[in-house]
């Protein structure tokens, strides 16, 4: 039953992706590079979502990580003349154990601790790439290749954006694949009651430190892709604010559930394009302070509205609907003494 | 072989002794019973017992390692596996789902072959469901299997409590309370069932205040009193142990006094 509705979870989501770019074309304002943009933040941040909603950590350094991703495949590329692919590769090997060392230092620490740790290490990361020559210092670096597939090469944003949705189509699938395991189970037992779990054997450092780690793939990953599309990167683009971006796509998309990133990304990039459209027909002359604040403005309703994410309460709605039809015929086949007062349990399994 | 002992165990809390110079020995196979007046440290015991708690001084060897400053999840791995006074049950996870992770132990797969759905995955997810659905099956909760565990009645909350532990196929249990709050009826069918599951060659620590409960299920008991080991023997023999009985009712001269 779950294999079927994964199966069809996933053709929907392949034919969605032509579908955008159609929607794109129509448009006005919005671009096939948007979309790209859109894919590349929902894949980094579908990371985050993991490490934050399944681990319950908080991260202000994903950006680092995606950082890490992009300046491995630039280097490796332009200096050393690998091919993408495999520079991609060992740039997630790189992300992936400095993620591992991280990790075991800061998940002792909880709370705003731990907040503080990962917002030390990205602004460590920050300033490390700012000043090395091997990375351009602040000036950046160019010359980083288009990425090809053999002869296929991905020339177009319309290319670069089927290729990066049908990965973060693979993204969201291996993150479902976590979630649903010993490790995921263990982790959402964590969240719960932190002695239980260990007194269950779980090593929950271990298990923190393990999804804190594909959680960092997947920002490198989409940082390597992001090299290659731009060819040419800069510090700024994996600062502070881009860690913080991460953290609002996730949140906003909803951290309960595995699309929580590719609805708060698709959310994220749609409101700031439709508000830099948008405002300048009702306020002449507007800059882009106006715009800021009126995606600020929508960011917070839509936090208040769904506290839980916009993914989350999709999900619920639908959720609520196929299992209260299902609760009632079970009281009806059982009038048994305790069922009556348990109606209200089943909706809220998950 | 002996299962478990303690030497000269000791916890400080400050200036309170919680648990001092405690010298337990549990042999395989039967069911010890540790009770004693509210703050006798019977719950520090255990604390200690399962590395929730570090020891102030005194050494724990259990299957014959010595587990002194191991981690809570080591020695859980190593087989031993317990229950919460106040239910620890893991929110937003279906029964299933809780006594799944009390297995946890005999799962050795990893982030990887989940990520990937390797064949070693899949390996570990069915074990899971087996000694679950087994567990479960044992203490009566199979068809409640996919209900919110938080969301039962507290006397099969303590049941997903029981087999969450169960499901871990310990070495050694150690029950805190397993009746605690039960009616009459609930708590006979709980004793029941841990009785059951000694017959099958668990070996069971209690700590209890059904006293009645624990004068026959047990067979061996452990009195405390202040931290200290104040009597250990059979349930009759401990009955009539004029230390135990001046603990619990107080004693004449103190009364005088």
């Amino acid at each position: 039953m779950s294999r079927i509705r994964a199966l069809a979870a996933g053709l929907v989501f392949l034919a969605v992706g032509p579908l955008l770019l159609l929607l794109a074309e129509s448009v006005p304002f919005l671009l096939a590079s948007n979309l790209v943009v859109f894919a590349l933040f929902a894949l980094a941040a579908t990371g985050l979502v993991l490490i934050m909603g399944f681990s319950g950590q908080v991260s202000l350094g994903h950006a680092a990580f995606y950082g890490i991703g992009a300046y491995s495949t630039a280097i490796l590329t332009a200096d050393a003349g690998w091919s993408p692919l495999l520079a991609l590769l060992v740039g997630m090997v790189v992300s992936g154990l400095v993620a591992a060392v991280l990790g075991r230092a800061v998940f002792r620490l909880s709370g705003h601790f731990l907040a503080m740790a990962t917002l030390a290490f990205g602004l460590f990361y920050f300033y490390l790439i700012s000043f090395l020559d091997i990375t351009g210092g602040n000036g950046g670096r160019g010359g980083i290749p288009k990425l090809a597939l053999g002869s296929f090469e991905v020339l177009t944003d319309e290319r670069m954006f089927l290729l990066v949705w049908l990965l973060l189509g693979l993204g969201v699938l291996v993150a479902r694949n976590v979630v649903r395991s010993a490790t995921g189970r263990a982790l959402r037992a964590t969240g719960s009651s932190e002695v239980a779990a260990a007194c269950s054997g779980v090593n929950i450092v271990r298990a923190k430190v393990g999804v804190f780690v594909v959680g960092a793939l997947y920002a490198s990953l989409a940082g390597s892709l992001y090299a290659h599309w731009v060819t040419y990167i800069a510090p700024d683009a994996f600062g502070l604010l881009t860690s913080i971006e991460f953290l609002v796509i996730a949140t906003v998309g909803g951290l309960g559930t595995v699309w929580g990133a590719v609805v708060g990304a698709a959310f994220v990039v749609g409101i700031s394009e439709l508000t830099r459209e948008v405002v300048p027909l009702f306020v002449e002359g507007a800059t882009g302070s106006y715009e800021t604040v009126a995606y600020g403005a929508a960011l917070i309703l839509v936090l208040v509205v769904f506290h839980k994410g916009i993914a989350d309460a999709v999900l619920d709605t639908v959720r609520r609907r196929s299992s209260s039809a299902r609760v009632v015929g079970e009281v009806d086949a059982t009038p048994d003494s305790a069922a009556p007062a348990e109606t209200g349990v089943q909706r809220q399994v998950r | 072989m002996t299962l478990l002992a303690t030497h000269r165990l000791s916890k400080d809390f400050g200036g309170v002794h919680a648990v001092r110079d405690v010298d337990l020995v549990v042999e395989p196979g039967a069911i010890t019973a540790v009770i004693g007046p509210n703050g006798a440290g019977k719950t520090s015991l255990f604390n200690l017992l399962c590395g929730v708690l570090p020891p102030s001084s005194g050494r724990i060897s259990f299957l014959d390692n010595d587990v002194t400053g191991w981690s809570v999840s080591r020695i859980a791995a190593l087989g031993m596996a317990r229950t919460f006074q106040n239910l620890e049950l893991f929110r937003g996870l279906t029964v299933r789902e809780n006594v799944q992770v009390g297995a946890h132990r005999h799962l050795h797969a990893g982030v990887v072959s989940a990520a990937l759905r390797l064949p070693r995955h899949g390996r570990a997810e069915r074990e899971a469901s087996r000694r679950a659905d087994q567990a479960c099956e044992r203490l009566g909760l199979s068809e409640v299997r996919d209900r919110l565990a938080t969301a039962l009645p507290y006397g099969l909350q303590r049941r997903v409590e029981l087999a969450r532990a169960v499901a871990a196929e310990p070495k050694l249990l150690l029950l805190d309370e397993p009746m605690a709050g039960l009616s009459g009826g609930e708590a006979a069918t709980v004793a029941e069932m841990v009785s059951g599951l000694v017959a099958d060659g668990l070996t069971v620590l209690l700590v209890e205040h059904h006293m009645d409960t624990v004068m026959r299920v047990s067979d061996r008991v452990v009195v405390m009193n202040f931290g200290e080991v104040l009597a250990d023997g059979a349930p009759a023999a401990v009955q009539a142990d004029p230390a135990v009985i001046e603990a619990y009712l107080g004693s004449d001269d103190e009364g005088a006094a």
